[in-house]
């Protein structure tokens, strides 16, 4: 997928690393202001802000910590994001680990629901997301919000590519009969759960 | 109950899902005009979906207070890696020259053994390098470059092995074995494991002689078994299980066993289970590890002073303060980022955290309304120069704009010219110029 968002560069990708690579004094610092609004965009999207702060600085170090590793088959933006968004993923499964230990066993049968303010999504696109069990909700962020290709959602899940299409499938119909039942004037699942249902 | 309105509908969706998965989803977004109902709604909400992923790029031109903070870490992360081409500065020498000591050791040990292969395999699973790429059981991990271990993976150096929980993340440096998250158990000599000043080091680490857990956001290590060293850039203690030591992170701390032990070793509590291994022949012990003349005097803690934190007087150090602080300031609680900004400034002025720190010093002051000491945080880091010097101009600039110095403004707009021509700042103080004219 080529980057949606051309990036307002100084130099070029090549050169940039390479005077990365060479421990030129202000290279680092100029690829770190390079790829922290991608990293950031990423983080906005999946974590709380708390987190989010936390996943963009780890973020930003690896991409610093592993620039002579990227290979030149695709922007420097978007092997940053990837790196980005695996960082994200391991915050967020830090705290849905955290989270889970504080539940109850039956508790913890259930999906649990994003928190009211997760992310910076606008409220009618976080409608649809919170109705998620979050291994969906991944896949959705990574495909639809960021455009990644399948394989590319595949390896930053760490998954095979059939479960991330599995993962997506299950998503997108989620979102697809929600959508439906609202046309239909149907109760949605996060109005249940809100009234005390189960999701 | 289905909520497909008809068969058409139905062979929407699937026709729908085959272009998401053949990565065409863009097609679908443009045929949106010609649909109706739900099919309308959901191509909508792909559209929303997307027009999330560019508003929130879009933000990328806001000043950035974490740019500072990360920058501060990545100094400190730079200073804490053996580096020989550097002069240790004082405040690593301790470990640098702990750490190389023990590296020149093994790496004599292994060096001078015939048939022996010093390099780091993968011996069982696989291991992501750099986020990045895979490399499996036989192939070689690169020095210096941080992996993650997918599954439980196993890595091996002769006949010493290492594993690893599944996403222990990990790298090798100068021999030194180096772990910022996960579980891992040695067996072997590898006995030097540091958590280090990056990520969130957080983890266990047994050994045949050691176990112990390591918790950086706590800055704590919990001895459970054995006899370790525990050095830091302030301290250097041995300590006897059960143990309790605290330190002030983000500083690097390094574990090693005091000397090889294998004679009293007892059956070790297993962290990660390793898959069954070749036999092996008894190798060899190293002899064991000198400490350097001029260390200190390892000190031996009593259990009963095993509670006390050896550095109270670093309990809030400098990149507690600076996270601290920038916590407060991303929430909007500027006066309470301001105090802290300026704690660090006073109390640590030479840390890498302090000199980042007076960039966005001056940013939460501009913000307050407070222009000439915002002026006078941004020169001070300019006098000092550093990886900011683009960012602390452009305060300047802004600083000299709010106190009406269109002179000064003038002025600090040409030395950004001079020294940073293709800035991105560079464009937006040309833009505040047009403005005023």
């Amino acid at each position: 997928m080529a980057p949606r968002r051309p990036a307002a560069t100084d130099s070029s990708d090549e050169e940039l690393v390479a005077r990365v690579i060479a421990r030129e004094p202000r290279a680092e610092a100029e690829l770190a202001r390079r790829v922290l609004p991608h990293v950031r965009a990423v983080a906005r999207a999946m974590l709380q802000p708390a987190d989010a702060d936390d996943a963009i600085q780890a973020a930003v170090l690896i991409v610093l910590d592993r620039v002579e590793t990227w290979k030149q088959t695709g922007s420097l933006e978007h092997w940053a994001r990837a790196v980005g968004a695996r960082a994200c993923l391991r915050v967020l499964r830090d705290a849905r680990r955290h989270r889970a230990d504080r539940l109850q066993p039956r508790d913890a049968l259930r999906v649990v629901p994003m928190e009211r303010n997760e992310g910076e999504l606008r409220e009618e696109v976080r409608g649809f997301l919170e109705a998620l069990p979050e291994p969906q909700r991944e896949a959705i962020v990574l495909k639809h919000i960021f455009g990644y290709t399948m394989r590319e959602v595949a390896e930053i899940l760490d998954v095979p590519l059939d479960t991330a299409k599995s993962r997506l499938f299950y998503g997108r119909r989620a979102m697809r009969e929600q959508l439906r039942r609202e046309d239909q004037g149907i109760a949605s699942p996060a109005d249940a759960q809100a009234d005390g249902g189960l999701a | 109950m289905s909520t497909f309105e008809s068969q058409q509908d139905r062979e929407w969706c699937e026709r729908a899902d085959e272009l998401v998965f053949a990565d065409a989803q863009d097609e679908l977004l443009e045929g949106a005009d010609a649909l109706t109902g739900p099919q309308r709604a959901e191509v909508e909400l792909y559209r929303q979906l997307r027009g999330e992923g560019e508003r929130l790029e879009a933000a990328a031109d806001e000043d950035d207070p974490l740019l500072a903070g990360i920058l501060a870490r990545r100094a400190e992360e730079v200073a804490s890696t053996p580096q020989p081409e550097r002069a240790p500065s004082r405040r690593w020498g301790l470990i640098a020259g702990a750490s190389l000591l023990v590296a020149a050791s093994l790496a004599l040990f292994f060096l001078t053994r015939p048939g022996v292969d010093a390099a780091i395999r993968v011996q069982s699973g696989e291991l992501w390098v750099s986020g990045a790429e895979l490399v499996r059981p036989g192939d070689v991990v690169p020095l210096s470059t941080w992996a993650e271990a997918r599954d439980a993976a196993c890595v091996q150096r002769a006949s010493e092995q290492v594993c690893f929980e599944a996403s222990s993340d990990f790298r090798v440096v100068s021999e030194q074995l180096e772990v910022r998250d996960g579980a891992l158990r040695v067996d072997g000599n590898w006995s030097i494991v540091s958590a280090g000043a990056s990520v969130s080091p957080n983890g266990s680490s047994s050994t045949a002689n050691y176990q112990l857990e390591i918790a950086s956001s706590s800055g704590t290590i919990d001895l459970t078994r054995g006899s370790v060293v525990v050095a830091t850039a302030r301290d250097r203690v041995t300590l006897d299980a059960p143990a309790h030591y605290s330190w002030s992170p983000p500083a690097t701390v390094a574990v090693a066993e005091p000397t090889p032990q294998p004679e009293v070793a007892p059956e070790p509590k297993e962290v990660v289970s390793p898959p069954p291994a070749e036999p092996v022949e008894p190798q060899a012990q190293p002899e064991p590890r000198a400490e350097p003349e001029n260390e200190p005097e390892p000190r031996r803690r009593s259990p009963a002073t095993k509670q006390a934190t050896p550095e109270p007087e670093n309990a809030h150090g400098p990149g507690d303060l600076l996270r601290s602080a920038r916590r407060h300031a991303a929430a909007g609680e500027l006066a309470d980022a301001e105090r802290e900004y300026a704690e660090l400034l006073e109390r640590f002025p030479e840390s890498p955290e302090a000199h980042a720190g007076s960039v966005s010093l001056g940013n939460v002051y501009l913000k307050r309304g407070k222009a000439s000491a915002a002026l006078r945080s941004f020169r001070r880091y300019i006098a000092r120069s550093g990886p900011l010097r683009e960012e602390a101009r452009w305060g300047e600039i802004r600083a000299l704009d709010a106190l009406g110095d269109n002179e000064g403004r003038a002025a600090a707009i040409e030395s950004l010219r001079k020294e940073a021509p293709r800035s991105a700042y560079l464009r937006r103080a040309e833009k505040m110029l047009n403005e005023d004219q």
